[in-house]
């Protein structure tokens, strides 16, 4: 069928073509528990929806508009400011700095919250030390208070930069050196080409990575409310587990979906017909500058930041701690959980990046505005709380259950509490993190490629398997390895749809961190972080584009 | 299509595995959804296993979140008992019909009757006072009186509370709202909320470590956590403890708010027996005192002794008021929280 049949996104076109039909399946598999969620809106608001809309909603709303603000504008400097040094240039410790920059991510962001409470508490290290050898003062806070809403700006910040980062040096890794080239022919300099060229051309990367740190902000509860900053989220757990309105939960996360498809939309649509594809796969990789003197010294110090303040001083702690509480760890049937967040971790990850491959590439074939949308619903699950998440995911699980329950050799639910619910769960919360790793992977391929493979013949299928797997092995793994840990530090979903007697590291650190034990937490977090290094190198190894 | 197959024995193994799953050969067994997070608890679940050979499938949660997936899987729940560490939990439980009476001659024998639900569909299985912590040299136990007088002006900037999201806090709203009616609890609160060193953020522990930091000079704090300070493997958490002090409010009056973690019976229950004969070990001399002991919590089995920290604190008059009769006043405590601007 000639190619331009295909632009016109009207649904009929599709029917009949069974790759598009599979694509729609699956997303509306992926959608549905969202789409449940989101249908609570219409229903009518009862006292206590009224109240939270009027009292609450008002103030936490705008908490979150300041975090989703604070956060933004700091991952973006963190994430594009180191991602920009260590492709561009040579500099003191810019080989570890390349991949140590990543591994904020393998710790949960409220581990870094209680670790970074515990360490500018009355008891921490530091305070004692000052209290005890010099006799300093150390009631009142020496720094700052880190529980307050700059501080979960700071640690939200830390804690999610990465994914800027990660996604935008991938981007600088295998972009062609000739427009940076170009650019610097034309007379300008590294700044000037940073902002002018640099800076507008990653825009999808680092709309992809800011997407997703923002996301993460959206559906934070650990860090806000243990800091005390009600956000949008605080209101939907007031209104679940405080007013016990399960419809109130869900009408504001429903609200809270349409937020974020129409942010994401808008840029869409204000990026309107650019394409970001280079015009011909890239002649050679970039060759770093040399910095020398007082530029690579900055350059260090700007790197050496977020590194030290969302990895190094955590780990660090944790550490400290451990030494306290290790010997917990020994008889808690350790290995099982090591194997239970593997296998959990390991799974849903293939799951996800297969859902995400198909997916894009049929929005990508097929620029039909229904397949398009469809497709940005399904990552709408990570900007949601993952306990409401898993309210969507059983409603029609249940329905199901209840209905198989029926037939006379079934006696028990058969699908919920399974870990096959589980791994569904997972789909429908993590897509995003797949969708949006392959998709910015995919903009970068030349839809030229595309075309001239299928007017030599090719099917969607071989299309995909030989034009674009090849080109997309990094964007691949690094999907992969993102969904593998943050399946790895995943909670709410976990705790409430795993089978009988089936833990995780992740709860076990939960468990005793929300009982305000974080000392007997520390171990189990830091396993959670070294398990988290793994991907981490490899995810460095892989997508690094440099060979050196 | 060549793809075809390939998914289709995907699809039949997954089933397959599903329908195994579901006609599994019957055993002895009990299931527990818990929102009780003990190494304790598990222990004492094992050794209940090794001793009558029934075995415990254990899912823990947030509390919250088992009461919706319990409520969302009505009679065809695998649960057959709920465990919580709030009454208030429960009460909501058994108010949305989740919950049968439990049959059992030791519960009724051993546990008071004030300590159970009235038509018996849940137990208390542990008791936790809600007290006021105060710093030893700043404050004279002679100025503390009850909760009420917490919102006086003397107080001005020297209350510490964790947040109203808290369901200790909500539960202790709750008895106040039930005490002195709807308009004086949010008169109290609002002076409460007044009277704060700052506005509510962290943990019941951060509460009393701030006491010592200087930023406050009395929290509302479980008991619990004194005992978990008390004994922490971090020396600094224990001096902390060491210069603090507990004291058990509205002793002239109704008495100081206590609340429960305990036990209740699933309306779909499959499995009653073995679910009683769970909550009979629970409520056991040798279960109650390890909780005690381990956990720093009162037991509820009336027979047995408190181990000397708890001794240490001393005797205390509990609020008389059964925690059933909380259920009216739940809502109205987070309303009452919200227009006292206690967040």
């Amino acid at each position: 069928m000639p190619l331009h049949k295909f632009n016109f996104g009207s649904f009929r076109r599709y029917t009949g073509n069974r790759w598009v039909i599979w694509t729609i399946v699956l997303s509306l598999m992926v959608a549905l528990p969202l789409i449940t969620i989101a249908a609570e809106m219409f229903s009518r608001g009862d006292a206590v929806w009224h109240h939270i809309l009027h009292e609450l909603v008002p103030s936490y709303a705008t908490n979150t508009l300041w975090l989703l603000f604070g956060v933004g504008m700091l991952t973006i400097t963190l994430g594009v400011g180191a991602a920009w040094l260590v492709s561009m240039f040579q500099f003191p410790g810019r080989n570890i700095f390349r991949w140590a920059l990543i591994m904020p991510i393998a710790i949960p962001a409220y581990i870094n919250g209680f670790t970074w409470a515990g360490m500018l508490d009355y008891t921490s290290p530091l305070y004692t030390f000052l209290r005890n050898q010099f006799g300093i003062d150390t009631g009142t806070y020496l720094f700052f208070d880190i529980m307050s809403l700059p501080g979960a700006i700071f640690i939200l910040s830390i804690s999610f930069y990465p994914y800027v980062y990660l996604i935008t040096r991938a981007y600088f890794q295998t972009q062609s050196a000739n427009l940076f080239e170009i650019s610097a022919s034309l007379g300008y300099g590294p700044w000037r080409t940073f902002f002018r060229t640099a800076l507008p051309l990653a825009r999808p990367a680092i709309v992809a990575g800011v997407s997703l740190a923002l996301m993460e902000v959206l559906n934070d509860y650990g860090v806000a409310s243990y800091y005390g900053v009600d956000t949008f989220t605080t209101g939907i757990f007031t209104a679940w587990f405080a007013f016990g309105d399960t419809s109130a939960a869900l009408k504001l996360s429903g609200y809270l979906m349409v937020f974020v498809f129409v942010l994401i939309f808008a840029e869409r649509t204000q990026r309107g017909q650019m394409r970001y594809s280079a015009q011909g796969i890239r002649k050679h990789g970039l060759t770093p500058k040399r910095l020398s003197g007082t530029g690579g010294i900055l350059a260090g110090i700007f790197c050496s930041l977020p590194l030290l303040a969302g990895f190094i001083l955590p780990a660090i702690m944790l550490i400290w701690w451990s030494t306290q509480t290790f010997s917990l760890i020994v008889d808690a049937g350790f290995w099982s959980l090591l194997r239970n967040s593997f296998f959990l971790a390991g799974t849903a990850s293939l799951v996800v990046v297969a859902a995400a491959i198909l997916l894009a590439y049929t929005v990508r074939a097929y620029s039909g505005r229904f397949v398009k949308i469809l497709a940005r619903i399904t990552t709408l699950g990570y900007a949601i709380p993952g306990a409401v998440v898993a309210v969507g995911v059983l409603i029609p699980f249940l329905w199901l259950d209840n209905r198989l329950i029926q037939l006379p050799w079934v006696n028990t639910l058969l699908i919920t509490g399974t870990w096959l619910a589980l791994i569904y769960a997972y789909l429908v919360r993590f897509m995003a993190v797949g969708y949006n790793s392959i998709d910015s992977g995919m903009e970068k391929i030349p839809e030229s490629l595309d075309e001239a493979a299928r007017s030599l013949g090719m099917t969607h299928g071989k299309v995909l398997r030989k034009v674009n797997l090849p080109l997309l092995t990094g964007a691949t793994l690094s999907a992969f390895l993102l969904t593998f840990i943050d399946v790895l530090k995943e909670l709410p979903l976990t705790l409430i749809l795993r089978p009988f007697n089936f833990d995780t590291l992740a709860i076990r650190a939960f468990e005793f961190a929300t009982d305000e034990r974080v000392a007997e937490a520390a171990p189990y977090a830091l396993v959670i972080v070294l398990t988290g290094m793994v991907p981490v190198l490899l995810l460095n190894k892989y997508i690094g584009g440099e060979t050196s | 299509m060549k793809n075809m197959s390939p998914n289709r024995h995907l699809f039949l193994l997954a089933f397959a595995i599903l329908i195994f799953q579901g006609c599994g050969v019957d055993e002895d067994v009990v299931n527990i959804y818990s929102g009780r997070h003990y190494q304790v608890d598990e222990n004492l679940f094992r050794e209940f296993t090794e001793q009558t050979g029934i075995r415990v499938n254990l899912v823990k949660a947030d509390t919250d979140q088992l009461l919706n997936r319990l409520e969302m899987e009505g009679a065809n729940t695998p649960a057959d008992l709920l465990i919580t560490a709030d009454a208030g939990r429960l009460v909501t439980a058994s108010a949305k019909g989740l919950l049968q009476p439990i049959h059992s001659e030791m519960v009724d024998d051993l546990v008071p009757a004030e300590h159970r639900d009235p038509d018996n569909r849940w137990t208390a299985m542990t008791m936790r006072a809600r007290v006021i912590v105060y710093h030893k040299d700043r404050v004279s136990p002679d100025d503390l009186s009850t909760y009420e007088a917490l919102a006086d002006p003397a107080w001005q900037d020297r209350v510490l509370v964790r947040s109203s999201q808290n369901h200790y806090n909500q539960t202790l709203m709750a008895s106040i709202i039930a005490a002195l009616g709807r308009e004086d609890a949010e008169a109290w609160a609002t002076g409460l909320v007044g009277n704060m060193a700052r506005s509510p953020r962290g943990n019941d522990r951060d509460q009393v470590k701030a006491i010592v930091a200087g930023l406050g000079d009395v929290a509302i704090v479980n008991t619990y956590y004194m005992g978990l300070l008390r004994y922490s493997t971090n020396p600094e958490e224990r001096r902390v403890a060491e210069q603090t002090r507990i004291f058990f409010p509205n002793q002239d009056g109704r008495g100081t708010h206590v609340n429960y973690s305990g036990i209740g019976l699933t309306k779909a229950s499959g499995n009653i027996e073995n679910a009683t004969r769970l909550i009979e070990f629970m409520i056991s001399r040798d279960a109650q005192q390890r909780l005690a002991e381990v956990n720093h919590e009162y037991p509820v089995n009336k027979e047995v002794e408190w181990p000397g920290l708890l001794r240490s604190w001393g005797n205390f008059k509990a609020d008389e008021l059964p925690l059933d009769q909380l259920e009216p006043y739940l809502q109205d405590a987070m309303f009452v929280f919200n227009s006292a601007g206690w967040n």
